[in-house]
């Protein structure tokens, strides 16, 4: 009589995958349904922004990004001013106007890196992305500082904006 | 005997089925993929102004015919409305002023703005524009959530009808005396 371990039970080794395939299937269907590359590639929102949600469904596009946070001002993900207690700029001010807000878009209105001939072909005036910002602001911030960063895109040359907002199915 | 075997094996261990392995490589790299390119959380956009200032050549005649822009103050305690446009006479302009209280401190009555603009918009069907002017404590989901409520009416039963009433929206402050 041995003394080791019994024997185990010969046992065929396959899975059942057919519950898994399913599943898969399902996941997969669901994806491909959902499925939409190109929409976020114009802005990449930063974590500690949380933006409104809104009914508007027009279609996001691309320009100059402009981003409000509750601790800085960024302009294409490069930070311009820092924020003090959710509302105060910390830059130099002439009057309503952020002054390296202003200079910052200033240069962007310069290089115009958004107007490619191939890309504006076409489109009217109200389309044309090279007057426009993309704002990406928390829905916290006030209107105090809001109105500032707005006023000094408009003096920029950009008069136009574009509120990014999460879209709401109703 | 041989044969007797084979059809008890056939019958115990279900020999038939498909070779699943190929199609659960393909899945196991197709999903991935997928969840990683998916947008889930879905984004639009609203169409926002600063003023500026437009020379005379600028000016659409055709725009002169009792057009009224509607003007919506936002203060932590409501709404407060009020009209403009060229050809329209006071009396006109006073019957649409309005005001709608929040219903307590912050908390805007956005359904009540809504249907009140639906029923100025009825009266007044030209006019595209809303003029929106924040306090400046206000937050900008208050404001985001003002442009919502201008910009769909709601019909008589209740649900949308899907009409634009002002989505043109010019954001600004109120001048400052002395600013």
């Amino acid at each position: 009589m041995s003394m080791g371990f019994p024997k185990r039970k010969e046992a065929k080794n396959t899975i059942m995958l057919t519950s898994m395939m399913d599943m898969f299937t399902i996941i997969l269907v669901f994806l491909l349904f959902n499925f939409s590359p190109d929409e976020q590639d114009a802005v990449n929102i930063p974590k500690d922004v949380s933006i409104p949600s809104s009914s508007s469904e027009e279609l996001i596009s691309e320009a100059v990004s402009v981003t409000v946070s509750q601790t800085s001002i960024m302009v294409d993900n490069k930070v311009v001013a820092k924020i003090r207690n959710g509302k105060h700029v910390q830059a130099r001010l002439e009057g309503q106007k952020i002054v390296p807000l202003y200079n910052e878009l200033l240069r962007h209105k310069r290089l115009n890196k958004f107007k490619s001939p191939s890309k504006q072909k076409g489109k009217s005036q109200e389309e044309d992305s090279s007057t426009v910002i993309l704002l990406q602001a928390d829905k916290r911030v006030p209107f105090e500082l809001l109105d500032k960063v707005l006023k000094s895109a408009g003096m920029a040359g950009f008069p136009k904006s574009r509120f990014v907002v999460l879209r709401r199915e109703s | 005997m041989f044969g007797q075997q084979m059809f008890q094996s056939r019958a115990s261990d279900n020999d038939d089925e498909i070779n699943l392995t190929p199609m659960m490589n393909l899945f196991v790299v197709l999903i991935p993929f997928l969840l990683t390119s998916t947008a889930f959380v879905k984004l639009s956009i609203i169409n926002a102004a600063v003023p500026t200032i437009a020379s005379p050549s600028d000016m659409d005649p055709s725009q002169s015919k009792k057009e009224l822009n509607i003007s919506i103050r936002i203060e932590n305690n409501g709404f407060f409305l009020s009209g403009s446009g060229d050809n329209l006479t006071n009396q006109e302009l006073a019957s649409v002023r309005r005001t709608i209280r929040a219903k307590s401190r912050g908390v805007m009555d956005y359904a009540n703005l809504t249907a009140t603009l639906t029923s100025i918009k009825r009266r007044f069907p030209k006019g595209k524009t809303a003029m929106i002017f924040p306090d400046e404590s206000i937050s900008y989901e208050t404001i985001v959530g003002t442009m919502d409520a201008a910009r769909w009416a709601v019909s008589k039963t209740g649900s949308k009808d899907r009409k634009y009433l002002y989505p043109n929206v010019v954001v600004t402050s109120l001048a400052k005396v002395g600013q």
